[in-house]
């Protein structure tokens, strides 16, 4: 590091010299001790993570009247309610529906598309950096563009389909393609992320293991399996755990797409949630449901390690 | 890419074949991405006719700028603008205030419990919004918070992520170098400002700019957590503004001209700083 060149020590003794007054030395002494460092962050984590989520679970097995203003012990019976409640049950399958569609299909889209733009070319690095600006662009303004290009008499998804000659689709507004609609536009919106991630992984991979391969007069495909995709097991894992959680809690785009319509085609576990707890005031229920929630996402990132452990190639 | 690869790659039986398929995906995935920001923002100069038309408009016949001040009229953009400029801007400033000397204590300093509280600082990374927000809203009603700058700025303050990638920026700065400057006297105070913090500066300033995203283009808390107007920010006047459109005369032009408004200071920055968006958010992907 070049930094110790610049740092011109006489400036040091000055403002030693200058600086001694008291707020100076209580700044200084706090500086020394660790838990004045990090107590607002610890503060602020406990109370708007830690607490919370033990008030969340406790909650869950009372029932709150809010009209009279009791909380009464209920044991499981939000739970029972909620696993009887189609509704529920409804937002369970479609959000693991939409997790498979949004998680599998785009990790393997974003792994193709990474693997082509992988080249140090003009076309491909435009291509690239206009591919990452819906990652930035707030989810409202994309939630906009696309109510407005799916719509099915004059958008824009249904004339590039007809001129094709393909047949056209209700999207967002029809009951079997809503979920489907809600599950492109969230891969559209992580694509160039994900190629990001995928490229960057790609550029780490040591030139002499592929000449190696070569050497061994190794197939393409067998290079891409055997050596390619292992080595990049994990930018991949990492890929698949933040979009699987991201996929379970997705809420944003329900919510300014659909409302969870059309029916309850698109109602899924975090728009369920919110709904009980914030538009019904059934606080329990929703607590419940979060809970049930987090237990799936926790589950999910155990698993994930577990698996991790044995099958990701750590260079 | 390795040379040699992308030999392996080239080596065709027809390059020109394989050329013109390279040109077509290319074009295919350019369209793709850029098709929806140009309908949008040529949209947003349509007259109301024009954006109903069937089959759509590719090029309007006009260029009716008073679209843009129909909706920030209509999406109220002097109120929520502000209230959006006013937050994102405290966070970015609270946030690192908060995360910096922590993540300096965590990434420099030994002390007792160390492991535990970290453990408590990276929770966020795994409990979904879902399971806290109602807690907080029960909280924060109970305080008389809700529908306050306080509130707002306060959710975002804290960042588990945030705070885990500057302490890593803070692990990798070389001991010597501290050793350095307090043999000749300077005081911790000193240490910390003139010389460890100019070597974490861009991971700082990535952090800033990633919570000023953050804020920006939120919506869940801002629906969640407020009860009226007074602290919601253009996310929220956009999705009104929207859900306006699915009344009887729908004016889509409007509401393209709000969300091309909205998105216009992310888009223009990105325009010139790719470069480094596209690498802060590489580095926060690979540890």
């Amino acid at each position: 590091m070049s930094t110790i060149d610049q740092i011109d020590f006489r400036t040091f003794r000055k403002l030693e010299l200058k600086q001694h007054g008291r707020a100076y030395k209580i700044l200084n002494g706090a500086l020394k001790n660790p838990y004045v460092l990090i107590a607002p962050a610890v503060i602020i984590a406990l109370g708007t993570t830690v607490f919370a989520l033990i008030f969340c679970i406790a909650m869950s097995f009372m029932k709150w009247d809010l009209i009279r203003g009791t909380i009464e012990f209920v044991g499981f019976y939000n739970y029972k309610y909620i696993f009887t409640d189609t509704l529920f049950l409804t937002s369970l399958r479609n959000t693991i529906v939409f997790m498979v569609v949004a998680v599998f299909i785009g990790l393997a889209l974003k792994v193709v598309v990474g693997v082509f733009l992988n080249k140090n070319k003009p076309g491909h690095n435009l291509v690239q950096t206009i591919m990452f600006t819906p990652y930035i662009i707030a989810t409202v303004a994309i939630a906009t563009i696309f109510r407005y290009m799916m719509q099915p008499t004059s958008g824009v998804f249904n004339l590039i389909l007809s001129t094709l000659g393909l047949p056209t689709s209700d999207w967002y507004l029809g009951a079997q393609t809503a979920l489907m609609s809600l599950a492109f536009i969230t891969i559209w919106q992580g694509m160039g992320y994900g190629v990001l991630i995928v490229v960057s992984g790609l550029r780490s991979i040591p030139d002499y293991v592929y000449e190696a391969a070569r050497l061994d007069k190794s197939s393409k495909p067998n290079t891409f399996f055997r050596i390619t995709v292992p080595l990049l097991s994990p930018t991949l894992f990492y890929l698949l755990v933040t979009s699987s959680v991201a996929a379970f809690t997705t809420f944003d785009i329900v919510a300014m797409m659909t409302d969870g319509g059309p029916g309850t085609s698109t109602y899924m576990l975090a728009y369920y949630v919110y709904m009980q707890g914030i538009r019904f005031m059934h606080y329990g229920r929703a607590m419940a449901a979060s809970v049930v929630l987090l237990l799936i996402t926790a589950s999910l990132s155990v698993a994930n390690f577990a698996l991790a452990g044995k099958k990701v190639h750590y260079q | 890419m390795t040379d040699i690869y992308k030999k392996s790659l080239l080596k065709k039986k027809n390059p020109l074949v394989w050329k013109i398929a390279e040109c077509v995906i290319l074009a295919f995935l350019f369209i793709l991405f850029v098709l929806p920001f140009y309908y949008m923002i040529i949209s947003s100069f349509k007259s109301t006719v024009e954006a109903m038309r069937n089959p759509p408009v590719w090029w309007p016949a006009q260029f009716l700028w008073g679209n843009f001040a129909d909706a920030w009229k209509g999406a109220n953009f002097t109120k929520y603008g502000w209230n959006s400029i006013v937050i994102s801007t405290c966070v970015v400033f609270t946030c690192l205030a908060c995360s910096v000397p922590c993540a300096f204590a965590f990434g420099r300093m030994e002390f007792k419990l160390k492991k535990p509280l970290f453990a408590i600082i990276l929770s966020d990374m795994m409990i979904p919004v879902q399971c806290v927000f109602l807690p907080l809203f029960i909280l924060f009603s109970k305080l008389g918070w809700l529908n306050t700058y306080g509130s707002m700025i306060l959710l975002f303050t804290y960042s588990g992520a945030t705070i885990f990638f500057i302490r890593n920026a803070f692990m990798q700065v070389n001991n010597e170098v501290l050793e350095a400057a307090r043999l000749d006297g300077a005081s911790e105070l000193t240490v910390m400002y003139r010389v460890t913090f100019p070597m974490v500066k861009p991971v700082v300033v990535t952090m800033a700019l990633m919570a000023f995203l953050r804020r920006w283009n939120d919506y869940f808390w801002n629906l969640s957590l407020t009860t009226n107007d007074r602290v919601r920010t253009l996310p929220y006047a956009i999705q009104a503004l929207n859900a306006a459109t699915d009344g009887a005369l729908p004016r889509w032009e409007v509401t393209m001209a709000g969300a091309t408004m909205l998105m216009a200071p992310m888009l223009i920055a990105y325009i010139f700083a790719n470069k480094q968006i596209k690498n802060a958010f590489i580095y926060s992907g690979i540890k």
